[in-house]
């Protein structure tokens, strides 16, 4: 029985009061527990080790004073409800101006019409389209299915041309039915049949019923799309055990460590997904060591869009002068693209789907899982 | 010790006006919680003082919270009307189907009731339209009195508290005057009572529905203080949640919901550092209540009226 | 299509008993509603983890342990709380629930908030026809049921059992006999937890260990034995059948949801026409 209202975090302040006396305070709403947790925990690994990163040299410089970075974090727990009450913390008494977070699309919307009004910068990865349009101060970290689906599904077309009829799956919740959509529409657009599209329930960990009916439809490659990877990794086990021999893609967040450890290294074999690092690159190296010392969990490849974004608010906040002033920092980041980030450069985008331009475009990577390692098999620039 | 117990009503009303002392947006955000979380637990209340106990509170919340925001949002009706309906519709139904289970006494109403509570929740999860699933409803217009809103925390609150006293005179009365005098014949001796006329079925049905509509007017106040509401806000665990409050506050007063309000809903905000370590002791000092002090911490100051 | 379904129903069904055939047996002898009956399904689980991933113990020496744990912890439950609210219905509910809370809380705070990763004993299929069986959900439905049928002679058969049923139907009569219901009470809550336990052991690899199972296995019990009869243990096997039926079925052609409000629906129209249950009394 879980307990009243929400599970908060308590805020741990980062040890560099030294550097100056003023504080800029970033803010983290994710689920840092529970499921999701891989990603909220990356989230603020990110933005704590971005801080480090600026406090160890004396902390940021904007207009003319020295400031320290200090992170307060608050669990969501990937629900809406914990949200609000978390969000009413930080832009009340704890006087945030930028939060980084949340990864529920339901989070996000349930707090929009909040930060909106206070003018607090929000830097999500949410994948509801609702998240930009509408909106001010909102900026997404990430593409979404929106972005990536036809480059992802190009590559399956050139590199997987067996495959004919898809299934696909995703959470019964506006990012689950938001993401699903899309890639419905374009698997149609790019010739396939969807023989099957089904939704589950988060905390459901039981699908032999739901397979059971997929498979009766025969599909050559299930996209497991937006599933979070510890479930993706039970679907697939329970698959495998059922007969599913065919292609499993995971088009939406991958984590290789999550799904080999719950659909075993033998299950997982095969699987195709996209992440937003490259796990042999030096920079995902020098990640693993920073991010140790805030989490003891694997490296999530969330970490590489938020650390980035958190650059570039600080170039945006050294650029207006002020930590203040949420208009001239939104038009600060808006003339800062191309930004030079981990993978390459990040641009903005969207105006046409959205209404503005507060999405993020970077480069991201395909991931084949071979021997329960995840390896690089392609780069993709998303235009 | 009886003047004790007649300071305890007044110690309520010092702690409904301490907010405004204290003052702070995030302060009257917890007490607006605790306001609304009073009166569900108040309605869980009602159903004990007949005898048996409803699991399905928080279903009938969800009703109260889902009717006041789609009638509001999507018909546009003014919000007191939206209030009304949500303590109507769910008065109704559980009157309606009161006829039925109430006749079911014990453990097995609670089970019944429990199961209620959640086929609620699950039609919220599963009609996407007009219940929004799982991602629930959003946009929910803010109260407002006669055509215009309240903007500020303080003036929510007000209103609140303001509703929640009306709702607690009422329930007083009604435990009180000649209904109340019925039932508590009905709880004394049932058989005895029938047998000089009252209609027991009858009483426990009208309470039942009178609680249901209390728990819906807390649904309403919460969907449009928040602006947003999802399915999983009235499940068991908010029924259990304002049940510890009448077993913490006492069971025998109906002060003591309010009591176990005032103390549990701000629990978690003390305890923000130590979230792992939180349920645990929440549970262990639940047991020690509910074995040394079964009364409730409301007995310790008044001795229950028998 | 159609054996799938049976084999998805079958462990369902199995699960199911041997959940509520715990619950109802407490509640039977005891008169308590056990809310804390999922968290001993969890104890279940949560044991498999540490006898096998921290203790490097077989699986198959796990499970009886687990459930072993379950059961010791369940008649600790009984001395130290139970046994004052013999006949309060709705205390003991209260005190179970507090029960509940502080075991979920104590896992919690144990072993943390994430799951934990599951050992696979037992893998690969059995081809019958069209369909096809993972052997891992064999061998727990095969227990399960062996499970069931032993508790039934255990009660039918035996002198204890014997005892244990006249406790449930007539406790003064029974005491007149000499048959103290203290000691009978510790033995139904070892064995109804027990079962439990066992319960968790038998599907953590199936699914996962997470600290939310025993709120879904709760959910079942009550469910379950709602329909069949608070106490009645026939009525209990009766109605696991009849929802792990429903339940596959509608999981397979529609949703999980839908299923799960289809249950509730047919037990509330079965409950205004039998209010006690299938075979329940009042």
């Amino acid at each position: 029985m879980s307990s009243l209202a929400t599970a908060l975090a308590g805020s741990i302040p980062l040890a560099a009061a030294r550097a100056g006396s003023d504080v800029l305070k970033l803010g983290v709403l994710a689920p840092l527990t529970g499921p999701g947790a891989p990603w909220g925990l990356a989230i603020d690994g990110a933005v704590r080790i971005a801080a480090k990163e600026v406090n160890d040299q004396g902390g940021l410089e904007i207009g003319g004073r020295r400031y320290s970075v200090e992170v307060i974090a608050y669990d969501d727990q990937y629900k809406a409800a914990n949200a609000v009450t978390a969000v009413n913390r930080l832009i009340g008494p704890d006087d945030v101006h930028f939060i980084f977070g949340p990864v529920g699309s339901a989070s996000l919307l349930a707090i929009k019409p909040l930060t909106e009004a206070k003018k607090t910068l929000l830097f999500t990865s949410s994948w509801s389209k609702d998240v930009l349009t509408n909106s001010n101060y909102i900026f997404r970290v990430g593409p979404t299915t929106e972005e990536f689906a036809p480059a992802t599904i190009a590559w399956v077309k050139k590199n997987r041309p067996d495959v004919r009829k898809v299934a696909t799956i995703s959470a019964n919740d506006e990012t689950g039915w938001n993401s699903q959509r899309i890639q419905k529409q374009y698997y149609t657009e790019a010739g396939y049949e969807i023989v099957a599209a089904e939704h589950f329930e988060r905390q459901q960990n039981d699908f032999r019923a739901l397979i059971t009916k997929i498979l009766a439809s025969n599909p050559d490659s299930i996209e497991l799309d937006t599933t979070p990877p510890p479930t993706a990794g039970l679907f697939v086990r329970q698959a495998r055990e059922l007969g599913f021999k065919g292609l499993f893609t995971k088009f939406g967040g991958f984590d290789v460590a999550e799904i080999v450890r719950n659909a075993g290294a033998e299950n997982a074999e095969g699987i195709v997904g996209m992440l937003q690092g490259d796990p042999s690159s030096p920079e995902w190296e020098k990640f693993k060591a920073a991010y140790a010392e805030f989490h003891k969990n694997e490296l999530n490849d969330f970490v590489f869009p938020y650390y980035d974004v958190a650059r570039l608010l600080f170039a945006a906040l050294a650029k207006v002068g002020n930590t203040t002033d949420s208009d001239a920092i939104v038009t600060a980041l808006e003339s800062l693209a191309p930004f030079p980030g981990t993978r390459g450069d990040l641009t903005w985008g969207g105006e046409k789907a959205y209404g503005v331009n507060h999405q993020i475009y970077a480069p991201v990577f395909l991931v084949e899982i071979k021997d329960g390692k995840g390896l690089v098999i392609d780069k993709v620039d998303i235009a | 010790m009886q003047t004790l117990g007649r300071i305890l009503p007044w110690l309520i009303v010092i702690a409904a006006i301490v907010p405004f002392a204290v003052n702070g947006d995030f302060t009257f955000h917890v007490a607006i919680l605790i306001g609304i979380q009073a009166l569900l637990a108040l309605s869980i209340h009602l159903t004990l003082r007949v005898g048996q106990l409803s699991l399905a509170q928080a279903g009938f919340m969800g009703i109260g919270a889902y009717a006041s925001a789609l009638f509001t949002r999507d018909a546009g009706i003014p919000f007191l009307v939206g209030l009304a309906c949500a303590a109507a519709i769910p008065a109704l139904l559980a009157g309606l189907l009161g006829g039925i289970i109430l006749r079911v006494r014990g453990v097995q109403f609670a089970l019944l009731t429990f199961m209620l509570g959640e086929a609620i929740v699950l039609l919220f999860v599963e009609f996407v339209i007009p219940f929004g699933g799982n991602n629930g409803v959003m946009g929910i217009p803010p109260i407002a009195l006669f055509g215009i809103p309240l903007d500020s925390r303080q003036q929510i609150y007000a209103f609140v508290i303001l509703v929640l006293a009306v709702v607690y005179f009422a329930s007083r009365t009604l435990l009180r005057g000649n209904p109340g005098i019925a039932l508590r014949g009905i709880a004394g001796n049932e058989a005895l009572a029938q047998s000089l006329g009252t209609d027991s079925l009858g009483w426990r049905r009208v309470v039942f529905a009178a609680s249901a509509g209390i728990a819906g007017i807390s649904g309403s106040l919460y969907a449009h203080y928040l602006g947003y509401i999802s399915p999983e806000a009235f499940n068991i665990t908010t029924t259990i949640n304002a049940l510890v409050m009448n077993v913490v506050g006492g069971t025998a007063l109906l002060v003591g919901p309010l009591i176990g309000a005032i103390l549990l809903v701000p629990l978690p905000e003390l305890f923000r550092s130590a979230v792992l370590y939180q349920q645990l002791l929440y549970g262990l000092s639940l047991l020690l209540l509910v074995l040394f002090l079964p009364q409730g911490l409301g007995s310790i100051l008044r001795r229950p009226r028998t | 299509m159609f054996q799938q379904f049976l084999m998805v129903a079958a462990l369902s069904a199995a699960t199911y008993m041997l959940i509520a055939l715990g619950f109802t047996l407490i509640f039977g002898i005891m008169r308590v509603v056990n809310f804390a009956h999922g968290e001993f399904v969890l104890i279940g689980a949560y044991g498999i983890y540490v006898a096998q991933s921290l203790l490097g113990l077989n699986y198959f020496v796990a499970v009886p342990l687990a459930a072993l744990a379950a059961a010791i912890i369940g008649i600790a439950a009984e001395r130290l709380i139970f046994r004052r609210f013999a006949g309060d219905e709705l205390a003991g509910m209260i005190a179970a629930l507090a029960l509940a809370i502080t075991i979920n809380g104590a896992v919690t705070a144990i072993f943390g908030v994430d799951g934990q990763p599951v050992e696979r004993p037992i893998s690969g299929v059995i081809h019958i026809g069209d369909a096809i069986l993972p052997k891992d959900q064999l061998f727990a439905a095969g227990i399960a049921f062996a499970l069931v049928l032993a508790t039934w002679l255990l009660l039918v058969k035996t002198r204890l059992g014997l005892a244990m049923r006249a406790v449930a139907q007539r406790p003064e009569i029974a005491r007149l006999q000499g048959i103290t219901p203290w000691k009978t009470f510790p033995i139904a809550f070892a064995i109804g937890c027990g079962l439990a336990g066992f319960a968790g052991a038998l599907t953590a690899p199936i699914y996962a260990i997470t600290p939310y199972i025993g709120e879904g296995a709760l959910t079942r019990a009550f469910i379950v034995v709602v329909l069949g009869g608070l106490g009645s243990i026939p009525g209990a096997l009766l109605a696991a059948v009849l929802l792990g039926a429903i339940d596959a079925g509608i999981s397979i052609l529609y949703s999980a949801t839908l299923a799960t409000l289809v249950s509730f629906v047919a037990v509330i129209l079965v409950l205004i026409a039998r209010p006690n249950g299938i075979f329940g009394r009042a």
